[in-house]
């Protein structure tokens, strides 16, 4: 598991899909363009809290009590039920506003795709070749 | 060719939401969603149980159509799960496929993609996205269709003007961002996915019981001791409790709104407290060996007094509850009671059944969350706002009109109608007024998506 690339790619993925709902409302001021730049860091910060504190809690605990696919199978449908009835319920509770739904979507979806990258294991090498 | 269907779902599920409130479209799309189910899983709709969700799916539809209230869209929402749920797994009970109706909907298309490659411990790509073909599905009819309009604009003057009257203003980026979310949430639902282990292991539980022989027999006559003194106890202390309180009803004659409501709702807590700790003491003596010792018929024959009891305290509250809304009109949170006492009374039923034919736990569970789930489904066909209104303002012997007026728009037309007919006070009058032109105001404004049946009321 390579948390640090992780984290790096899902920064850049909720980046994009923040900024992408946002900028589909239209009415983006020209000036506005350095805050989004900026915005980077606290999407980083929060994609790694959650990434932290969420997801690789489950492979540091169960990577060597079982396999990839267990792990998947097991903890991947709750973990998406549960991310997205709390994703469902601030979305109502926020009314569907623009900016807490890109963030909401956001992060549902690059969540999803951190269990895809998180449980892809460093890639051993082959010394037979050398 | 497969993804067609997916696509004009999508493009439909954009047009019907982007910027738009609850109304028709949630109709239209509940429509949609079924027929995008039945023609990916013609299979899984050749079960009866399939149909009777699709059909609890389709009421709730026609509800959200006729009175578009928060009862009727969660009614509809809690369908969808359910009959999304049925789709992926037909043997499984209802609160196993509210798991998988929710996992399809929200990830369903993640976790078919995405399977682990177990020598190489990788996920990777089951299904790999054929991009070509794709974009030929899509480019290749786009752009005969641009020509052969074309052609036919120039062969007919009516089909020219109206190829020209067709306003596609409304596509824009987020309209685009909206067909897409639809067209994720079709592509889930085309396939449903089924949770794991909890499916499997749902369907490998039965509703009956088993002798395991886990208890001696000395234990089992210990047990059954208890059980039968406890139950007797309670029993007998339920009696003197229903004896007081009907010498109590019987003796008061008139009694003021706030007594009644503290009457009623006081007796609401016993009687959750009674019943569920009822349920609680049945479910540990009958959990096993117990339903298998010869000599329980004792203790079975104090079980159903209690529940007997237990039912004749519902009716004992159902009275009351009644003589309430008889005298002060009907509310929410009177019908709420209703509703909990029809409930208790059907799960005293079950509950009598699982000790009489030596049902599990999972049975009463199974069968009271499907009761539940039917109870919403009839509810929400109910124009509560409505009723409550038509109730109050003809028979109760008394009633508050402000309470009428913040219902939902609902009851605006009966309202309306009333303030015409009766003197009223100038403030109500005016309130009822309000009401009633912010509602025809609503009314004319909404677009043909957010269109409801009291929009047929209204002279355009």
């Amino acid at each position: 598991m390579n948390i640090g690339r992780t984290i790096l790619r899902a920064a850049g993925l909720s980046f994009m899909i923040f900024w992408t709902i946002i900028i589909s409302e239209g009415n983006m001021p020209i000036d506005a363009f350095p805050f989004i730049l900026l915005s980077i860091i606290p999407i980083f910060l929060c994609c790694t809290l959650a990434i932290i504190f969420t997801l690789a809690p489950v492979y540091w605990f169960y990577e060597k009590k079982m396999s990839a696919q267990k792990i998947y199978d097991i903890y991947f449908p709750y973990y998406t039920i549960f991310i997205f009835l709390l994703g469902l319920s601030a979305a109502l509770i926020t009314k569907f506003e623009i900016v807490p739904l890109a963030f909401i979507v956001s992060a549902f979806f690059t969540l999803l795709l951190c269990w895809r990258w998180i449980i892809k294991p460093p890639e051993k090498v082959n010394y037979e070749n050398y | 060719m497969k993804h067609i269907p997916l696509v004009v779902g999508a493009i439909l599920f954009s047009i019907l939401f982007h910027k738009q409130g609850i109304g028709l479209n949630l109709s239209i799309f509940s429509l949609i969603a079924l027929g995008i189910l039945s023609f990916y899983n013609p299979k899984a709709f050749a079960k009866k149980s399939t149909i009777a969700y699709s059909i609890m799916y389709l009421v709730t539809a026609l509800s959200v159509f006729f009175y578009n209230n928060a009862l009727a869209i969660t009614a509809n929402t809690i369908a969808f799960i359910t009959l999304v749920g049925q789709v992926s797994e037909q043997n499984s009970s209802i609160y196993v496929n509210w798991l998988n109706g929710i996992y399809t909907s929200a990830a369903g298309f993640f976790h078919r993609n995405f399977a682990v490659n177990e020598k190489k411990q990788v996920v990777e790509s089951k299904d790999p996205i054929d991009y070509l073909h794709l974009t030929k599905i899509i480019i290749i009819p786009l752009v005969l269709l641009i020509i052969f309009i074309s052609l036919y604009s120039n062969g007919n003057p009516f089909f020219n003007s109206m190829i020209k009257n067709i306003n596609v203003n409304f596509i824009n980026f987020q309209w685009i961002l909206v067909a897409f979310s639809g067209y994720y949430l079709l592509k889930n639902i085309s396939q449903p996915v089924a949770v794991d282990p909890a499916t499997s292991t749902d369907k490998q539980i039965d509703n009956e019981l088993h002798y395991k022989k886990s208890l001696t027999n000395d234990d089992i006559m210990k047990e059954h001791q208890l059980g039968f003194i406890l139950i007797s106890a309670l029993n007998f202390l339920i009696i003197i409790f229903l004896s007081t309180d009907i010498a109590y009803l019987l003796s008061s004659s008139t009694v003021s709104a706030p007594e009644f409501s503290n009457q009623v709702h006081s007796g609401i807590y016993a009687l959750i407290g009674s019943i569920v700790i009822a349920i609680l003491i049945i479910l540990y003596f009958f959990r096993g060996d117990l339903n298998f010792y010869s000599k329980n018929k004792s203790l079975k024959i104090v079980a159903y007094t209690w529940m007997l009891l237990n039912a004749i305290l519902v009716i004992n509250i159902f009275i009351k509850d009644f003589q309430y809304i008889y005298f002060f009109g009907f509310t929410y949170k009177r019908i709420g009671v209703l509703v909990y006492l029809i409930l208790t009374i059907i799960g005293l039923i079950t509950t009598f059944i699982k000790v009489k034919n030596l049902k599990n736990f999972w049975y009463l569970f199974r069968i009271n969350t499907v009761t539940a789930f039917t109870i919403m489904v009839v509810a929400c066909t109910v124009n509560w706002d409505s009723y409550i209104t038509i109730y109050n303002l003809n028979y109760a012997q008394s009633m508050d009109l402000d309470y009428l007026i913040e219902l939902s728009n609902n009851n605006t037309f009966i309202l309306k109608k009333f303030e015409e007919e009766h003197i009223l006070t100038e403030q109500k009058s005016r309130a009822i007024e309000r009401k009633y032109v912010s509602y025809l105001r609503e009314l004319k404004d909404n677009s043909w998506q957010e269109f409801k049946y009291d929009n047929l009321k209204i002279k355009q």
